[in-house]
Parts: C-alpha cells; structure tokens; sequence
C-alpha cells in the first residue's frame, strides 16, 4: 500500500515539475457563441443581468456565478479545509442589440473559475 | 511496514512538497480572464465594484451526516475507546476581508457504534482564520477533541499552515483543450502545531504531535459533479529523535456525486497508521450526504 502511494505521489510530483511553465486560457466553446445574440435571446437563457450599464461603447449587461460552497470546502474526519470563495463575472457589450463583445472576469484572479460564468450561458447553446 | 518503504514515502512527499513550491517561483500564469469580439470598456468604477461584491458570499457553510459502514478500529472518543458509528457536522465560514482572510468554524460530532449509534460520544470544535495569496493560502487554526458522554483525555493544539496550490485547468493550456469538463486541484503545505495538548503523533495515542505535511487532490471526472479525492496528512513527534520524521500518516481517498449545486453524496475510506514503529491503525469506509447554504452579501445589505 505504501508503495503505490509513493508512486502516485511521485507521479503528481514529476507531472507539476514538468508543467511549471506559463500556459495560456483556451478559449471556452459557449463564450464564443454568444456574440451576435440578441438581448431577448440572451434574457430567454440565462435571465436578467444584475446589471445594465450604458457606456460610450455600448450597454454593458453584466452576470455572476459563484462557485458552489461543495465546490469550495471538503470535510475531512474530524474538520474540513476551507479553499477560497470564488466565481465569474460575464460582462457582456450590446451593440445595436446584438452581444459583440463578451469578457468572463475570475475572482479572486488567483483562480480559475470561468467555467461558472460558461455555466451561466450554457443554455443558450443549442 | 518497512523502514524502507517509508523512507521513499516520505521522500515522494518531499518532492510533491518541492515541486509545487517550484510552480510558485515560475512566472505569472494565466489571468483567469477570457474575451471575445470587441473589447469592453473598463467596469472598474466604484459602483460597479460595489454590485458585484453584493453578489458574493456573506457567509455559507453546509450540514454533513455519514455513517461508517465499515469501522474496525477508528476510535469513537480521544482516549481510543468505541468505535464511531455515525458523524455529524456542521461547517460556517464568512470572508472577513476578501479572500485574503476568512474565519471558519466546524463542530463535528461522533456516535459510539458500540452504545447504540445515537448518543454523541465526541465533539470536535475547530476555529480558524484562513486566507489566499495569489497561490499561497495559509490558516491558523485551533482544534480541540473531547468525549462527550463521560470524562477523559482531551486533545487539542493550535497550527500555523501554508499550502501551495495548482490547478490543470489554468496552468496546463493541453488540459483544457484535451479534458473540457475535468479539472485537477492539488494542494500541498506543512504546518506547525504551536500548541499542543495531548494531541498525539500516532494513531495509538503515543508522542506529541510538532509539524504536520497536507497533500490533498482534487480530480473533478465531470463539470465538479463527479469527484474523485485524495488526502494525506503527516505528522511528526516532538518527543522523537528526528522532529521532522512523519510518525503518523492519515490517507482519505473517496468519490462524491454532486446531483444538485447544494447536495453531495460520498464514500470515502480512511487509513491512519504509525509510520515509524508497529501499533494501532485505525481505519474505516464512510458514506456521507452534505448539504450546502451560501447566503450572498446583498441579502445583508437590505
């Protein structure tokens, strides 16, 4: 038992030796999709934002997922360990009611956590 | 077990420790920021910062009930007597500043399979301040185990830890472009236990624990609904000739289901043994449901 956990430990270990690199975001496949949506598409999907913002580029509609509190702390037998609260902030620009601009914002930036805001929109695929 | 074996156990942790400190010395990785089609304007004006920390957690938390299903050995009071039959805990947590500090508290309770399951036998209370730093997270935090049902040994101390962390999905591009909806969140740290009364260094209740090594991973198998876990936790003995020596490993490996955002179903089992002399190992297989609640800050604000 001991020798397969020092191999597994040792398996994680060369893996993070070997990925200490800097790696760019791939994009997310529902992030694209949603340029060219219509206001009223986008409300029918995935509700009200939380906020609209007029700006001199356009109306900023803006979203936010937080990660679920399983997601963010485990128990152990006899306490837990917390992780950070985080989530994802989608700003989305309208222009001529259509979205042409989409930025998903990670808080803290420590974390990646993008995939919540794909999971504000994920019904707005077909 | 052979001293042998254990060495190049210990050594494995050594490195997996060394590495993920070598991710932090590498440079910035990516921002954990995403766009598409035409820039956005800035949206970094008072009020709108304002709005979206209403949307953030105020203070969450969540209620877990297991039953050991399997429990040979693992001891249903600090003294080692009994054996647990059912664990119920009850876990809060507010950010006090951020994500930079966070106060946490668990009160976890265990039932005596050997007197009928139901009566309590032992509270643990946990207090702790937390917090994370671009990759370092830390928490100082107080721990105290007590029988509930009569009188005895009551173990308890106070720890300083750091950990460092990864995630596959933001620190390796093939990850995301290979496992769209699978994730790898580890950690690793050591802590020193400041404080010490009576909190042993081996599951037979012998030494005093000094310093503690955590590795912990998370490989989520299907957008965090499926999760496969694994944790260990090391300590070593202030009383023993080598302090830094791990006297004691702790390994949990488990599965949960997350069939809704606020409920999880798990099975777990989990092996605590003496690494550097023969004795007690205490062991047992869990099935647990937890229930979370997160209450969100603009519900303070009205």
């Amino acid at each position: 038992m001991t020798r397969a956990i020092s191999a597994l430990v040792l398996c994680i270990a060369f893996w993070l030796i070997g990925c200490a690199a800097s790696q760019p975001i791939e994009p997310s496949p529902i992030g694209q999709t949603l340029l060219g949506k219509s206001k009223q598409e986008l409300i029918s999907c995935a509700g009200n934002p939380l906020q609209e913002t007029k700006t001199a580029e356009g109306t900023v509609l803006t979203y936010y997922k937080e990660a679920p509190m399983l997601e963010e702390s485990l128990s152990f037998s006899k306490g837990s360990r917390s992780g950070v609260h985080h989530g994802c902030w989608a700003y989305l620009l309208m222009g001529d009611d259509r979205v042409v601009g989409v930025e998903y914002r990670s808080v803290p930036p420590s974390v990646h956590a993008t995939d919540h805001c794909e999971e504000i929109f994920h019904t707005c695929v077909p | 077990m052979e001293q042998r074996q254990l060495t190049t156990l210990a050594r494995a942790v050594g490195l997996l420790v060394l590495s993920i400190i070598g991710l932090l010395a590498s440079p910035p990785l990516s921002l954990a920021l995403e766009k598409y089609g035409r820039p956005l304007p800035s949206m970094e004006q008072p009020d709108d910062a304002a709005a979206r920390e209403a949307e953030e957690t105020l203070f969450g938390g969540y209620f877990l009930t297991a039953s050991f299903v399997s429990n040979p050995t693992f001891a249903a009071r600090p003294d080692n007597t009994g054996l647990v039959g059912l664990r119920h805990m009850l876990h809060l947590e507010t950010d006090l500043y951020k994500q930079y500090l966070t106060f946490y508290t668990d009160q976890n309770f265990f039932s005596d399979r050997t007197k009928g399951w139901i009566e309590l036998s032992e509270w643990d209370g946990t207090f702790a301040l937390t917090g994370l730093v671009d990759r370092l997270g830390w928490h100082i935090q107080y721990e105290r185990d007590a029988p509930l049902d009569k009188s005895g040994i009551i173990q308890a101390y106070s720890d300083a830890l750091l950990t460092s962390r990864f995630q596959a999905i933001q620190d390796l591009s093939w990850w995301q472009r290979t496992f769209p909806n699978q994730n790898l969140t580890a950690y690793a740290g050591a802590a020193w236990l400041f404080y010490n009364s009576n909190y042993f260094a081996r599951p037979d209740n012998t030494g005093r624990a000094l310093f503690r090594y955590v590795a912990h991973a998370d490989l989520d198998l299907y957008k965090n609904r499926v999760v496969l876990y694994g944790d260990m936790n090391f300590f070593t003995d202030r009383e023993a000739g080598n302090k830094l020596n791990p006297t004691e490993m702790d390994w949990i490996i488990g599965l949960a289901l997350r069939f809704r955002e606020d409920m999880e179903l798990s099975v777990y089992r989990e092996q605590d043994l003496s690494l550097d002399k023969p004795g007690l190992v205490q062991k047992y297989v869990a099935v647990q449901l937890r229930y979370s609640f997160d209450v969100p800050k603009r519900f303070w604000k009205k």
